[in-house]
C-alpha cells in the first residue's frame, strides 16, 4: 500500500511539474517557491525573468494569443507596444516575442514577453526592468529564450 | 470751416455709411477685436517675415465662418476629400466688390516657399497659405480655393514622453512649421497647411492614438468681405489726404486730419487683422497631447476570459 501511495506520488511529481526546463542566465539567481509564477529569476539589480505554463485550453491560434496579449497590456495594462518579432530556441520550438514599455514618473521600463505555443501548453516568458536594465542585460535575455526546453 | 469743404465732408461721410456700412454692421462684433485676445491669438506669435504679403482682413468670427469638425476616437487617416467635397459646396460665392465701380479685390501674393516643403499630391481644396484663394477679377464672384483654417488636436498614449516631444517639434522644424508651445505633456505645433495631413500621419505614428479631432474653419468669406471693407477705407483716406491739401483753415485742416487718424486707425488694424488671417490659414495648428495610458479609461473594452491575462505586466514580475 505504502508503494502504491508512493508511486501515485511520484507519478504526480513527474506528471504535475513543469514541462519546460528554464536555463538561469548568468547574473542571475533563480527564485524558489513561486506563487504565481513556475519559475523565476533575478539579478541583484532587480531585472527579473519568469516563465509561467498555462494549459493550452481553449484551444487558440497562436495569433489569438498575441492578440489577447497585445490588447491586454495595451488596453489595460498602460503600456506602449513597442514592437514584435518572431524567435526560436535552440530546440526549435518557434514562438513570438512582443516588447511592452511603461513609465513610471520619469524612469522608463521594459516588459518582454516570449510567448510558445505547443499542442497543450502556453509558456509564457516574461522579462521586466528599467529600460536600462533590460537593454544592459539583453544578451543574456537572449541567451534564456534560446536556451529555453518546452515539451 | 469753408462750407465747401464742410460739405465735401458730408458727402464724403456719406458715401462712407452708404458703402462700409453694410459690411460693418455685419461684423459689427469685430470693432473691438484685439488681435492678441482674440481666440485665433496662436497665429500672432508667428514669424513676422511671413505675413508680409498680406493684405486681407483677419477677424475671425466664429458665427459667420462655416466650421467642419471630425472627431475620431481610433487612429483613421483623415479624409482630406470629404473636406474639400463639403467645402465646395458652401464656399464657391465669395462676396464680390460692392458696386461696379470698385476695383477687383487684391490678390493675396502667394506665401514665401521653402525650397524643403513639398505641397502634398492630394488633389484637395486646401490653400497653400493666403496665396491660395484667387480673387478672380471683378465681377467674377467665384474663387478658385477657400480659405481654410485647419485645427487638430491628437490625444497619444505613448511611451518615454519626452522623446515623443522631441520628435513633434522636429517634424514642425522639418516641414517648414514651428513650434509654438511645449509642455511636460502637452507640445503645440503649426506645420504649413500643405503639410498638415502628413504631419497627421507622421505624429499617429508616435504612439497609440487615442483621441483625434480635427477642424476645418472656412474664412473666405470673411476674408473677401474684409477686403472690401480695407479697400473702401484705403479710398477714404486717399480722399481725407486730398482734402487735407486742400484745407486753408486751421480748422479744417485739424477735423480733416482728426478723421484721417481715424480712418488710418481703423485701417491698420484691419490690416494686422488681415495677416493673422493669412497665417492662420497658412500653417495648420496641431496640439499633441501625450500620456501613457491609464486602465480607468478602458473599462469598456472587451474582457477576456482568461485570468491569467489581468497578472500580466510588470508589477506582477517584479513583485519578488
Amino acid at each position: 500500500m505504502q508503494k502504491a501511495i508512493a508511486a501515485v506520488l511520484a507519478w504526480a511529481a513527474i506528471g504535475c511539474g513543469p514541462s519546460f526546463e528554464a536555463s538561469t542566465p548568468q547574473g542571475f539567481v533563480e527564485l524558489e517557491d513561486q506563487e504565481h509564477f513556475d519559475y523565476r529569476a533575478t539579478t541583484a539589480d532587480g531585472l527579473v525573468i519568469a516563465v509561467r505554463e498555462l494549459e493550452h485550453e481553449p484551444k487558440g491560434a497562436p495569433d489569438f494569443w498575441i492578440r489577447a496579449i497585445e490588447n491586454q497590456m495595451r488596453q489595460r495594462g498602460g503600456y506602449a507596444m513597442l514592437g514584435s518579432h518572431d524567435v526560436s530556441t535552440k530546440t526549435g520550438l518557434k514562438g513570438k516575442q512582443l516588447r511592452f514599455g511603461h513609465d513610471e514618473g520619469e524612469t522608463p521600463y521594459l516588459y518582454v514577453l516570449t510567448l510558445f505555443v505547443t499542442d497543450d501548453q502556453l509558456y509564457l516568458m516574461e522579462f521586466g526592468g528599467t529600460k536600462e536594465l533590460v537593454e544592459r542585460h539583453k544578451d543574456q535575455l537572449e541567451w534564456a529564450v534560446q536556451n529555453f526546453r518546452g515539451k | 470751416m469753408t462750407r465747401p469743404l464742410y460739405c465735401a465732408l458730408l458727402v464724403l461721410f456719406a458715401w462712407l455709411l452708404a458703402g462700409c456700412g453694410a459690411s460693418q454692421s455685419k461684423y459689427a462684433g469685430d470693432r473691438n477685436y484685439d488681435a492678441e485676445s482674440a481666440p485665433m491669438s496662436a497665429g500672432a506669435a508667428a514669424p513676422m517675415e511671413a505675413e508680409a504679403d498680406y493684405d486681407g482682413d483677419a477677424v475671425a468670427d466664429s458665427d459667420d465662418a462655416s466650421v467642419y469638425r471630425e472627431e475620431i476616437s481610433e487612429p483613421t487617416s483623415i479624409s482630406g476629400t470629404a473636406h474639400a467635397a463639403r467645402v465646395a459646396q458652401t464656399s464657391a460665392p465669395a462676396p464680390g466688390a460692392p458696386g461696379p465701380a470698385q476695383p477687383a479685390p487684391p490678390q493675396p501674393a502667394p506665401p514665401p516657399q521653402k525650397p524643403d516643403v513639398k505641397p502634398t499630391p492630394e488633389p484637395k481644396a486646401q490653400p497653400s497659405g493666403g496665396g491660395g484663394s484667387k480673387a478672380k477679377p471683378a465681377g467674377e464672384n467665384t474663387i478658385a480655393a477657400p480659405m481654410l483654417i485647419y485645427t487638430a488636436d491628437v490625444n497619444l498614449a505613448v511611451f518615454e514622453a519626452e522623446k515623443i516631444l522631441d520628435s513633434v517639434e522636429r517634424l514642425a522644424k522639418d516641414s517648414g512649421g514651428y513650434l509654438v508651445e511645449r509642455q511636460a505633456r502637452r507640445i503645440v505645433i503649426r506645420v504649413p497647411s500643405q503639410d498638415f495631413d502628413g504631419a497627421m500621419l507622421q505624429i499617429a505614428k508616435l504612439g497609440d492614438v487615442l483621441h483625434k479631432n480635427v477642424s476645418v474653419e472656412d474664412v473666405t468669406e470673411q476674408y473677401f468681405d474684409l477686403q472690401v471693407r480695407i479697400r473702401n477705407l484705403q479710398v477714404v483716406r486717399d480722399r481725407l489726404e486730398e482734402l487735407l491739401k486742400k484745407a486753408d483753415k486751421v480748422p479744417d485742416a485739424i477735423a480733416v486730419e482728426r478723421e484721417l487718424e481715424r480712418v488710418t486707425t481703423q485701417l491698420e488694424r484691419l490690416k494686422g487683422k488681415a495677416k493673422l488671417l493669412g497665417e492662420l490659414v497658412r500653417f495648420s495648428t496641431i496640439t499633441v497631447n501625450v500620456s501613457p495610458r491609464h486602465t480607468d479609461k478602458v473599462g469598456s473594452k472587451v474582457r477576456l476570459p482568461f485570468p491569467w491575462l489581468n497578472s500580466l505586466g510588470l508589477s506582477e514580475l517584479l513583485r519578488l
